[in-house]
């Protein structure tokens, strides 16, 4: 039996059962969740067994997929964040205008994902990124916020540029190499020139769908006016597409050697194209950062910050070495984990409250004990934090572009990084800690399963941060399938360390050193013997003599830091995205001035042709 | 456990308590200094471990959550942390540094903060929560200069090692990174005022302004904790940048007399300049030790 037949089948019986039973909501989120889980399971199963063993299936000599443990490794976070979204939309999407088409988009694309990410040629490739991006396109229309349709159409026709520019140079290729398979790129056909071109018109259809600076304006709307919980496997899975799709285009079919033939520079050991790839990310990892510690809504916020770990993971693919990529790819698992849990926390926060905005809120840590867990795990490893997940992300990146000679480059990633640490808190106090709102008291905690799904990926964030080599053995494993020079740049992992020749860290030892030191504080602190301990309310504080009362709470959260935007403000009215907004306003103004002359009226028609007559006649009588 | 380990985690131990003894000492002797500078007699030395012991008697019998609990404990936590990955000489003194070079000690010191952060959201006082995010926009400025400093270090010595960084430092004062590469010595130094939070730059406690600013809900055994894990960063960042830029130390003693000659620094600026206005304080580091930083870096590279 064909491994990825059976998966083929497995996945195509749940899209289905979505259509079948699109009524019926239990019947039809247990099959989609049962045939998610058992496509899940078979590949996970055959995992193992096959790393290094590629698996093929072709039809008709046009369409390439292949098993391999390259693929599989995004297609368990497809497959595993999507299951976890589905989970959680039970409750999220139940009774909502547009459950019902929902899971039939949601369905459709996974199925495109999965599709896209087995292919090994491009036709297929580019069929299942179209399926992928139309079915984005359509779930975002099913959410019930007012100006969806603007945001949807914006991330559509941004999308379809980079769908055109992609198609462009696959038929560039075929024309040169007339194939269409990964493997039969052939470089000593192209011209410098052409290799040049073609790169850049690749990179930018990969870049729109990861959401990289310049061309992230699509991405603060389509993530916030998504169904949240959509937004969770957008971010988590979707976006990460794009940076797929640059690895297996720049290194698994053009190849190295291909790209450094476009012109290398030797100081930076890296082509000239790779370099701007890293300074994308870096400007990308910079200035998302800013925007999402100068945002008052909570998903705006987590957009803008799944744009600038979106940066991270752009500059591992510039670097092209396998520790950029090493670190490229625990980022792709990592970011998975805690945006997935983020949205999923703030999908509960809105679904019980109503409220978006950052001022809205605080207070929430009793009435949601669960989200306040998987939220702190989730800040901890998106700012990188050791010991948990994150702090691996960060150690393999800076070491990779220490590596790489990318000075300047380290230290405008390492300052986003802390910034990153500005807004995660933001997210923990304005949400959870502060003062709690008299309308709030009551305030259900997130359903049921919407726990579960946002509480499992913070298990395995905590899984990371202790054991970050399990997971860099199997990268390891296909980086060298790649045949980009290991060893020879690499990172040594032993049991627990990391080693390579700038630094080293000792991802299991430090973490239980903090463990058993956190075990010995407690002990330390509680050596005392304690009088009862009384809670006491929030109005029980120090106020300089203010007046507090439950109506009117003293909460700091509106313009939390305020003092960033007043010393950039000068800075910070410049953007991509206004400057997009003014130009679709010109264009507005000026489809306006030819809609005045093309009025669709037949009287201003004949008008028209009338003056022309005259002037005509004139023109030749006189 | 062989002798080996034993005798590092003895010594671990011996620094840790050190650490916490020696920083309540400089921090008593600079209240000493700053009396004097303002025509006072000041406190007996012995006060802030008075403070301390009598504050850890008291018995705490309110709080506003769990986290508010946790929170100095976790605070502890990170500081312990940090404080094992400093190398504080040579021998076993190097303690655990070998689990993590500086980017892991760049890292781990904000878990501290982080913990601290956290007790003071839970508490639900608006002047903390103010502390709080002053503190982390005076981060998130000072950083980058700081880290422009460390990155031309690691660039300068092909390490991210800080014991090969104080062993590249060997032979005199003149091989000290903060002599032979200057404009690094002085972003390092410049980002180091932002670190030790005195004035100008003490905006996040702010006093008569944001109350107490983080520790204003903080009293009793959660203020002892606090001390101690202020105390113990106070040497530990020290350490770091004698390690970094002074050239480490052969012994423990040269190293505390370091440590506190460089503790001066701060505290001298401090009791020249009036507290900064906080768009002011993140301008300042994103400029000139900014703008030093990087022509460090562009020397220390090329």
């Amino acid at each position: 039996m064909n491994v990825l037949r059976t998966i083929a089948l497995i996945l195509s019986l749940g899209f289905l059962s979505s259509i079948l039973f699109y009524k019926i909501r239990e019947l039809r989120n247990l099959s989609i969740i049962a045939s998610l889980s058992v496509a899940l399971g078979f590949v996970i199963k055959f995992f193992g067994i096959y790393t290094g063993i590629k698996r093929a299936f072709s039809y008709k000599d046009l369409f390439y997929f292949k098993f391999d443990a390259f693929s599989n490794f995004f297609v368990v976070l497809i497959l595993g964040v999507g299951l976890l979204a589905i989970l959680a939309s039970w409750n999220y999407m139940k009774e909502k205008k547009g459950e019902t088409f929902f899971y039939v988009f949601f369905m459709l694309t996974i199925l495109g994902m999965v599709g896209l990410v087995y292919s090994r040629d491009m036709l297929s490739f580019f069929i299942g990124w179209e399926v992928m991006t139309m079915g984005s396109f359509l779930v975002i229309l099913q959410s019930n916020e007012k100006d969806r349709f603007k945001f949807a159409l914006r991330y559509f026709i941004i999308s379809l540029i980079g769908a055109y520019s992609l198609l462009w140079s696959m038929f560039i290729i075929y024309n040169k190499v007339h194939s269409f398979k990964f493997s039969a790129f052939n470089s000593s056909v192209f011209t410098k020139g052409e290799l040049t071109t073609l790169l850049i018109t690749i990179s930018i259809g990969f870049l729109i769908k990861a959401a990289i600076m310049p061309f992230h304006t699509w991405a603060s709307g389509a993530y916030s006016r998504s169904p949240l919980t959509f937004t969770a496997f957008f971010s988590g899975a979707m976006s990460k597409m794009g940076i797929y799709g640059l690895f297996i285009f720049l290194y698994g079919s053009i190849g190295l050697s291909a790209i450094y033939k476009t012109g290398y520079n030797e100081f930076f050991q890296t082509s000239y194209f790779q370099y701007t790839l890293v300074w994308l990310g870096v400007i990308t990892a910079f200035l998302g950062t800013l925007r999402a510690i100068l945002s008052e809504d909570i998903r705006v916020m987590l957009a803008y910050s799944s744009v600038g770990q979106l940066g991270y993971m752009l500059i591992g693919i510039g670097l092209g070495s396998t520790l950029g990529l090493t670190a490229t790819l625990f980022h792709v698992v990592t970011h998975g984990l805690f945006k997935t849990s983020l949205f999923i926390v703030v999908a509960a926060i809105i679904h019980r409250t109503g409220k978006t905005k950052f001022h809205e809120l605080g207070g929430l840590i009793n009435n949601m004990p669960i989200a306040f867990i998987a939220t702190l795990i989730s800040i901890i490893t998106l700012a990188g934090i050791p010991p948990l997940g994150g702090f691996a992300t960060k150690w393999l990146l800076y070491e990779a572009m220490i590596e790489k000679r990318m000075f300047f480059a380290t230290a405008i990633t390492m300052l986003a990084s802390i910034g990153a640490f500005l807004y995660a808190y933001r997210l923990i106090q304005n949400l959870f800690l502060g003062q709690r709102k008299l309308e709030h008291d009551d305030v259900k905690p997130a359903p049921l399963t919407m726990q579960i799904a946002m509480l499992i990926p913070a298990l395995g964030m905590v899984f990371l941060g202790f054991f970050p080599n399990l997971l860099i053995k199997y990268t390891n494993l296909f980086i060298e399938l790649i045949n980009i020079d290991f060893f020879k740049l690499g990172v040594k992992v032993t049991d627990t360390a990391f080693t390579n020749s700038y630094g080293y860290w000792n991802a299991f030892y430090l973490g239980s050193a903090v463990v058993i030191i956190f075990i010995v504080s407690t002990i330390y602190y509680n050596l005392q013997r304690r009088a009862k301990i009384y809670k006491i309310g929030q109005l029980d504080i120090y106020t300089a003599g203010e007046y507090v009362t439950r109506e009117t709470p003293l909460n700091y959260s509106f313009n939390f830091y305020g003092f960033i935007f007043d010393s950039l403000k000068p800075a910070i009215k410049y953007s991509v995205t206004n400057f997009i907004t003014r130009i679709s306003k010109e264009f507005i103004a000026l489809s306006d001035f030819v809609r005045r002359i093309y009025t669709g009226n037949g009287q201003h028609y004949a008008i028209f042709t009338m003056i022309f007559t005259i002037i005509t006649l004139i023109y030749f009588l006189s | 456990m062989s002798t080996d380990s034993m005798y590092r985690l003895l010594v671990t131990i011996a620094v840790i308590l050190g650490s916490i003894i020696y920083g309540f000492f400089i921090n008593s002797l600079a209240r000493r200094i700053t009396a004097r500078v303002q025509n006072r007699m000041g406190p007996p030395l012995k006060q802030p471990f008075i403070d301390v012991i009598k504050l850890y008697s008291k018995r705490t019998f309110v709080t506003h959550g769990i986290m508010q609990t946790l929170g100095p404990i976790l605070m502890l936590t990170g500081i312990i942390s940090t404080l094992i990955l400093i190398p504080y000489g040579k021998g076993y003194l190097t303690l655990y540094s070998s689990n993590g070079d500086l980017i892991t000690i760049l890292y781990i010191m904000t878990f501290g903060q982080l913990a601290m952060a956290l007790a003071v959201g839970q508490a639900g006082n608006p002047y903390g929560t103010i502390g709080v995010a002053r503190g982390l926009t005076r981060m998130f400025g000072y950083e980058l200069p700081l880290i422009l400093a460390l990155i031309s270090l690691i660039a300068l010595n092909h390490s991210a090692d800080v014991n090969v960084i104080i062993a590249n430092q060997h032979g005199g004062i003149a091989n000290w990174n903060a002599f032979r590469h200057p404009f690094v010595g002085i972003t390092a130094l410049l980002a180091m005022l932002g670190m030790m939070s005195y004035q100008p730059f003490d905006n996040a406690s702010a006093p008569a302004e944001v109350a107490s600013g983080p520790i204003t809900e903080f009293g009793g055994k959660f203020m002892a904790i606090m001390m101690t894990t202020n105390a113990m960063f106070v040497v530990a960042k020290l350490a770091l940048l004698v390690d970094l830029f002074f050239g480490g130390a052969s012994n423990i003693f040269i190293l505390a007399l370091k440590i506190f000659l460089l503790y001066l620094y701060p505290l001298f600026v401090g009791l020249v300049f009036p507290r900064f206005a906080m768009e002011d304080t993140f301008l300042f580091f994103w400029k000139w030790p900014t703008l030093i930083g990087f022509i460090g870096l562009a020397i220390a590279i090329f």
